[in-house]
């Protein structure tokens, strides 16, 4: 049996130790961004609107739609149209570059692009409202 | 067998010095390169009026369209029970939600000296008004609003 001498061995694991040939990951990660939809609830009056700001912080795609209307005290729900849109904010409104005149329902209403920055989310009467209407706008953006 | 020990601990030791980073060298050139960017004056003035809540606030949003100078001035004050003298807070911010989210804010009297200031990248901001307590009564106010 061949003996070899120690020093052999250790730099045999030394040189060995030194080497930086990369070695596969054991594990694959995989990271998932999980946006969660903004809520916009508030009254909107006869003939009135409102807006809501929000921050874009990378170019993607928003979607939007009215998830309820219903008249201030009364649970039954409003199925009128109102006028649901995006912009910018400007003055002390929301100067609305999309939009579309939508009843409560719970499917997508309004799709767009949005490059980033800060933009505005915008609800109007368009004269159907007979009363004023506590109202909730889902939106998803990036 | 004590100079295989030996050796094998000079070779240990050895190796292990060649094993270290690379030893960093001085950069045999230095060069130094700083840009300044100067901030645009304001090119466009709006008027911001309306009326402030007793215990409330108001905001005016904008955009400017480059780095530079955003100037904020309480012009006027007034309003039943209202002096015009009085002290309200004003700020500059940026849209959030239902409000304007100041980041910079002072407590004014209406005057003609821009009261707010600051270099600003270009973006959406928003100028807010808003009772410190001071108020009994609604006041109707003016600001001045000037950006690049």
């Amino acid at each position: 049996m061949t003996r070899w001498p120690p020093f052999v061995l250790l730099a045999s694991l030394l040189m060995a130790a030194c080497g930086d040939s990369p070695t596969a990951p054991d594990d694959t990660v995989t990271t998932t961004t999980t946006v969660s939809p903004t809520v916009f609830e508030g009254t909107l009056d006869v003939k009135g609107a409102r807006f809501y700001s929000f921050s874009v912080s990378q170019s993607g795609s928003l979607t939007a739609h009215l998830a309820s209307l219903t008249l201030v005290g009364h649970r039954e729900v409003l199925a009128v149209p109102v006028r649901l849109g995006v912009g910018v904010p400007k003055g002390e409104g929301c100067a609305v570059t999309e939009f579309v005149d939508a009843s409560p329902a719970l499917v997508t209403q309004l799709t767009t692009t949005l490059a980033a920055g800060i933009y505005c989310m915008n609800i109007s009467d368009i004269g159907a409202l007979p009363d004023a209407a506590v109202f909730s706008i889902r939106f998803l953006h990036s | 067998m004590r100079v295989h020990i030996l050796i094998a601990l000079i070779a240990a030791l050895a190796l292990s010095v060649s094993c270290g980073d690379e030893t960093p060298t001085s950069p045999t050139d230095t060069s130094t390169s700083t840009t300044t960017t100067t901030a645009a004056a304001p090119t466009v003035s709006e008027e911001f009026s309306s009326v402030v809540p007793v215990g409330g606030s108001k905001f005016y949003s904008f955009t400017t369209s480059t780095y530079g100078t955003i100037n904020l001035t309480l012009a006027s004050v007034g309003g039943s029970l209202v002096p015009s003298t009085v002290m309200l807070g004003l700020g500059l911010g940026q849209p959030s939600g239902t409000e304007c989210v100041t980041t910079s804010t002072v407590n004014t009297a209406a005057g003609s000296a821009v009261q707010l200031t600051g270099a600003y990248n270009a973006g959406v901001y928003c100028a807010r008004v808003f009772d410190i307590g001071n108020l009994f009564a609604p006041a109707s106010f003016n600001v001045t609003i000037a950006y690049p």
